[in-house]
C-alpha cells in the first residue's frame, strides 16, 4: 500500500510541475488556434544548424549566443492588443518566474520576465504591447543578459529593419 | 495427625510423595478440620483440586481434540491424551462409542494383533447401512490412519473417495472439517490477497492513465504547433529571426537601462539646482 500512495504521490508532484510550465505552454496553445495570431517557432535542432552556419569571425557575438538556445517562439498579432497584453501580462504571474523589467512608454508596453535556474536564466520572455501591436517572445537555453546588452549596439542597424515592422511607430 | 501431615507437605514439596499419600493430603485439605499451621496451604491445594476437576469435566477439550484425531491431525502428545482419557473410567456418555476403537489401537499397538473383529464388525454394519454417525467417523479414522490391515486395503480407496466426493459436492466447504478458527483465518488471508492484488492493479491503471495524459498533452502542442504556426526549417531563416528577435530584445531591455540614467540624470540636475 505504501508504495501505491508513493507513486501517487510523484504523479501528482509530477502534475503540479507540469502545470507550471503549462501556464506558458497553455499561452502559447492558446495563441495559436486563434487565426489573428502570427507564430514563428524555431526547433533546438534548428538552433544547431543556425549555429553551424553562423559566420563565427564576423558575429561572434551572436554565435556565442545563439550557442546557448534552444529555442524561439515568437507570437504576434494586431488586433485587440491591449486586451491581450493584460491578459497575457495576468498569465503570465507565475511564482517561478520573476519579472526583470518593465518599460511604459506612452502608449507601449515592455516586459521582460525570466524563469531562473541553477542561477543562469533559462527561460527569457519578452511581452510587447502597443496600440496595434502585440508581441510575445520566448527564449530557451542558457541565456546571458550581458552578452545580448553587448550584441546590441551592433545589432541596432540590422535590427532596424525588424523592428520597425514590429513597432511601426519607431 | 498434623505432625504427619507436615512431614508429608515436606515429601510433597520435594516431590516425593505417591498417589495415595497426595490423596491424603487432599483429603485432609478439603476437611474442615485443619491445623493453623497448614492453613496458609489449604487455598493452594483447593484450586489443584477445582483444576483437576475442571480438567476431567471438560469434555468439550476431548470433544475438540477427537474432531482433530478423525482428521488425523493430531500430535502425539494429544493422541497420548486420548488414549489416557479413554483408558481412565471418567469417559463421558457422548465417547463411550469410541472406547472399542482406542481400546482397538491400544491392544493393537502393544501386541500387534492381527484380530480386526471391531473394524470388521463395523464395517458390516456399515454396508448394511446401519452405522451411527459416531461409527462411520471411526471407520473414516481407521482408514485415514494409515494403520489398515490388509484385509480393509480395498475399502481404503473407497473412503478415500467418499471423503473427496463430501468435498466436491460442497465446493463452498472445501475444508468442511477444519476448525472454524482456522477456516475464518483462511477466508482472511484470500480477503488480503485480493485486496494487494486490486491495489497492485489500481496503481498500474493510475500509471497508465498519467502516462496518456502526458502523452496527449505533448502530442496536443506538438499538433497545434503544426495548424498554425510558422515552424522554420532554414537555418539561415533561423539564424536571421533569432538575429532580429535578439536585436528587440536588446534594444528593449537597453531602452530600459536608459531610461533608468535618464531618471538619474534628472535627479542629479534636480540636486544640482536646489544647491
Amino acid at each position: 500500500m505504501k508504495n501505491v500512495f508513493s507513486i501517487i504521490m510523484m504523479l501528482f508532484i509530477g502534475f503540479a510541475a507540469h502545470a507550471q510550465n503549462d501556464a506558458i505552454e497553455s499561452l502559447f496553445k492558446d495563441y495559436q488556434a486563434d487565426a489573428n495570431f502570427k507564430t514563428v517557432y524555431i526547433s533546438p535542432k534548428m538552433f544547431q544548424m543556425a549555429y553551424n552556419a553562423t559566420d563565427v569571425n564576423d558575429e561572434k557575438e551572436l554565435a556565442a549566443i545563439v550557442k546557448d538556445l534552444k529555442g524561439l517562439r515568437i507570437m504576434s498579432t494586431e488586433k485587440e492588443t491591449s486586451k491581450i497584453y493584460s491578459e497575457a501580462n495576468k498569465r503570465l504571474n507565475i511564482r517561478t518566474y520573476e519579472t526583470l523589467a518593465t518599460i511604459k512608454d506612452k502608449d507601449t508596453n515592455v516586459k521582460f520576465i525570466t524563469k531562473e535556474t541553477n542561477g543562469s536564466i533559462s527561460e527569457l520572455l519578452l511581452l510587447i504591447g502597443s496600440k496595434n501591436k502585440f508581441v510575445l517572445m520566448s527564449f530557451t537555453g542558457k541565456i546571458d543578459l550581458n552578452k545580448i546588452a553587448k550584441l546590441s549596439k551592433k545589432l541596432d542597424i540590422d535590427g532596424a529593419e525588424y523592428l520597425d515592422k514590429v513597432n511601426s511607430k519607431k | 495427625m498434623t505432625a504427619k501431615i507436615t512431614k508429608l507437605l515436606d515429601k510433597y514439596w520435594e516431590g516425593d510423595t505417591s498417589l495415595e499419600e497426595e490423596h491424603e493430603i487432599k483429603q485432609y485439605f478439603l476437611s474442615d478440620n485443619i491445623d493453623k499451621q497448614h492453613l496458609q496451604y489449604k487455598g493452594l491445594f483447593v484450586f489443584f483440586n477445582q483444576q483437576s476437576t475442571i480438567q476431567t469435566t471438560l469434555v468439550a477439550d476431548i470433544d475438540a481434540l477427537l474432531e482433530k484425531y478423525w482428521e488425523a491431525e493430531t500430535s502425539e502428545k494429544e493422541e497420548a491424551i486420548l488414549k489416557a482419557y479413554f483408558k481412565s473410567n471418567y469417559i463421558d456418555q457422548k465417547h463411550e462409542a469410541f472406547v472399542g476403537l482406542f481400546d482397538f489401537y491400544d491392544k493393537r499397538s502393544q501386541i500387534r494383533t492381527t484380530s480386526t473383529t471391531d473394524i470388521d464388525a463395523l464395517l458390516n454394519k456399515y454396508w448394511e447401512g446401519e452405522t451411527t454417525e459416531k461409527e462411520e467417523k471411526v471407520l473414516k479414522a481407521y482408514f485415514k490412519s494409515g494403520q489398515i490391515e490388509e484385509a480393509h486395503l480395498p475399502f481404503a480407496d473407497l473412503f478415500d473417495f467418499f471423503e473427496t466426493q463430501q468435498q466436491i459436492t460442497y465446493p463452498t466447504k472445501v475444508i468442511p472439517m477444519q476448525p472454524l478458527d482456522e477456516q475464518v483465518h483462511i477466508e482472511k488471508k484470500s480477503n488480503v490477497r485480493v485486496i494487494s492484488i486490486f491495489s497492485r492493479v489500481a496503481a498500474v491503471a493510475i500509471f497508465i492513465l498519467g502516462a496518456i495524459f502526458i502523452f496527449n498533452n505533448i502530442n496536443n502542442v506538438a499538433q497545434s504547433n503544426s495548424t498554425n504556426v510558422y515552424v522554420v526549417e532554414d537555418p539561415e531563416e533561423a539564424l536571421r529571426i533569432t538575429r532580429e528577435a535578439l536585436a528587440m530584445v536588446s534594444t528593449k531591455f537597453r531602452e530600459s537601462q536608459e531610461s533608468l540614467k535618464e531618471i538619474n540624470s534628472i535627479d542629479q540636475i534636480t540636486l544640482f539646482k536646489s544647491e
